[in-house]
């Protein structure tokens, strides 16, 4: 290499260069493919974390956006499925945290429902909101990988995939899910209590 | 015969287990009466767990069962789909590994330790040798929720280990080699080296042999500091995890004004009660630094700004808004200013940190990059003494 540092730059990308012109990101087809297959049960994962429907979607979008631009066409399917699942959470539980810290979130969604909605929500869908608000607190308290494979575990994914999205091996899986199903029960007995 | 473990209790609830598993584990659990204690525990948790978490599941209407309208959103957001957009990819995204500018996270992470004393020296002479620029911006951090003092030292010890224990240097720049003038710096460096032109005594003018080090990250390790920093919710990308980041750094030249010598505290002193001081001026050719093409550095830029104090949305607007091909981000610890200056014809920034007493004077960092060169000047005054200071770069 030429101790010039402006030459050595220049070669640097030059070379990066070349190396993104035999890299091309998958074909549209290909992707469409890829979306088709998973957006359901990406959707799924961030609508359970996240309730609004359409913030769900939106989060989903910049998933598949992010998922397009990292990837190329050489990439392996179940490699893209599990960083889409991971991510997925992430972005999630993350959405998630940031609601909790703005405000206590399990009391001001719950006294959200109740001011706007009582009276035209039946009470079953009340109910059911409220319980859904704690059910997010409690996961928002949680380490994030605890809300992530218990969320993801409960949107439907095998401990096979489980495995690849998080990265762990599929003999832990059952080790993390009781230690994080073990955590989640005390924080929601806790934040329960704690609202009766 | 060995208790069972939690994980075959629960993978058990899940049917994840082998014939010859589950047969073992109900053998196991016919003879047992603590591991039939525990499996009856963890079947309560997973109950429980399973029952709340399924009021989250969508019921009709929340959730667009075709996913094909959805992909049409997808594209009307996107349509510009068949292009990669042009965003750091070129820097980032290779085949292999393609060269790129080493991440905001190390440089933040690591100008935020040159705040904490211990580790400051290191940390300067690591920054300088890992960072390639071509373009410097300055962003103001925060690392005051990180701790006290005391704890923030411990986290940089804990980070400086960290990192000697993952580097192997593959090339060893050695003892620098003293020069009696320019003209031999030069041609010992292999570019041209320049001069403060108005100060009167000559510099002692040391080159940097040249230095390459690859290093493997441990995500988990990195993790974990973060953990004990009080921040658990910044999770690093997992890509990070066995990740090689390798780094080639040309020899570089640092000349010395003044009294630079290592000295005692009296020494320092009497020099802070004088007036005298050191001034270092040290020149640098962008180094070359690899990174694996699915390391994704705006992820990494975005939980190393959320450390330095920013929000979680400035740090991740500002990590996509940043080419990390070519651009360092200075981390401007608090209790120093900066601000954007014209020197050798670019721009540059000068960091100042205000005088904390007789002993502390005040001192300034000025930075620029030229001609693939990056320029770092160092010494003790204000911006207005960095800029005199070269005035007359030769």
């Amino acid at each position: 290499m030429s101790p010039d540092g402006a030459e050595s730059f220049q070669s640097a990308f030059v070379e990066a260069g070349s190396l993104l012109a035999a890299d091309s990101p998958p074909a549209p087809a290909a992707y469409e493919q890829i979306f088709i297959a998973h957006h359901g049960r990406v959707l799924a994962v961030l609508v359970r974390l996240l309730g609004d429907p359409m913030r769900a979607e939106e989060t989903a979008n910049e998933v598949f956006w992010r998922a397009y631009r990292r990837y190329s066409a050489k990439a392996e399917s179940s490699a893209m499925a599990g960083w889409l699942y991971r991510t997925a959470a992430n972005l999630g539980i993350s959405e998630l945290r940031a609601a909790a810290r703005r405000r206590r979130y399990e009391d001001a969604a719950a006294k959200t429902i109740r001011a706007t909605e009582a009276q035209q929500t039946p009470l079953d869908d009340l109910l059911r909101e409220e319980t859904r608000a704690r059910v997010r607190s409690a996961l928002a308290s949680l380490k994030r990988w605890q809300a992530r494979i218990l969320i993801l575990r409960a949107s439907g994914l095998s401990y096979a995939e489980l495995a690849g999205a998080l990265r762990l091996r599929r003999s832990s899986i059952g080790t993390m899910l009781a230690r994080a199903e073990s955590r989640f029960q005390a924080q929601y007995l806790l934040l329960n209590g704690s609202e009766e | 015969m060995a208790c069972l473990t939690d994980g075959i209790l629960r993978a058990r609830l899940d049917g994840e287990l082998s014939q010859a598993e589950l047969e073992s584990l109900e053998q196991h659990c016919a003879e047992c009466s603590e591991c039939r204690r525990r499996a009856q525990k963890i079947d309560q948790a997973t109950q429980d767990a399973r029952n709340a978490l399924a009021a989250l599941a969508p019921v009709a209407g929340e959730i667009p069962s075709d996913a094909r309208a959805a992909l049409a959103r997808f594209r009307t957001q996107h349509p510009d789909l068949e292009r990669r957009p042009s965003f750091f990819a070129s820097a980032v995204f290779g085949k292999r590994f393609a060269p790129a500018w080493v991440t905001l996270a190390a440089a933040c992470v690591m100008v935020g330790f040159l705040s904490l004393a211990p580790a400051r020296s290191w940390a300067q002479r690591l920054m300088m040798r890992l960072l390639r620029v071509q373009n410097i911006t300055a962003v103001p951090l925060d690392f005051e929720s990180l701790g006290n003092p005391t704890e923030r030292a411990r986290m940089g010890k804990t980070f400086a280990q960290l990192l000697s224990d993952e580097v192997v240097v593959t090339k060893d720049p050695g003892e620098p080699q003293i020069m009696d003038n320019r003209d031999q710096a030069t041609q010992a460096a292999g570019f041209r080296v320049r001069l403060l032109g108005n100060l009167s005594e000559p510099p002692r003018l040391k080159v940097f042999g040249e230095y390459a080090f690859h290093a493997t990250i441990d995500r988990d390790r990195v993790q974990a500091i973060l953990d004990e920093a009080g921040r658990p919710d910044l999770q690093l990308p997992y890509a990070l995890d066995g990740a090689t980041i390798a780094a080639q750094v040309p020899k570089i030249v640092v000349a010395e004004y003044g009294n630079c010598a290592r000295r005692s505290r009296e020494e320092q002193r009497a020099e802070s009660a004088d007036g005298s001081g050191c001034i270092h001026f040290v020149q640098a050719p962008s180094p070359t630094i690899s990174v694996p093409p699915e390391l994704s550095l705006p992820d990494i830029a975005e939980v190393a700004l959320q450390l330095g104090g920013m929000s979680a949305e400035t740090a991740h607007e500002f990590s996509r808004s940043v080419d990390w091909g070519s651009t360092i981000v200075l981390g401007i610890p608090s209790g120093t200013s900066y601000q954007t200056v014209n020197v050798d014809g670019m721009q540059g920034t000068v960091i100042e940190r205000a005088s904390r007493g007789e002993r502390r004077p005040a001192t300034y960092t000025l930075v620029w990059t030229k001609d693939g060169i990056i320029y770092w000047l160092s010494g003790r005054g204000d911006s207005s003494d960095a800029l005199t200071a070269v005035e007359a770069l030769n």
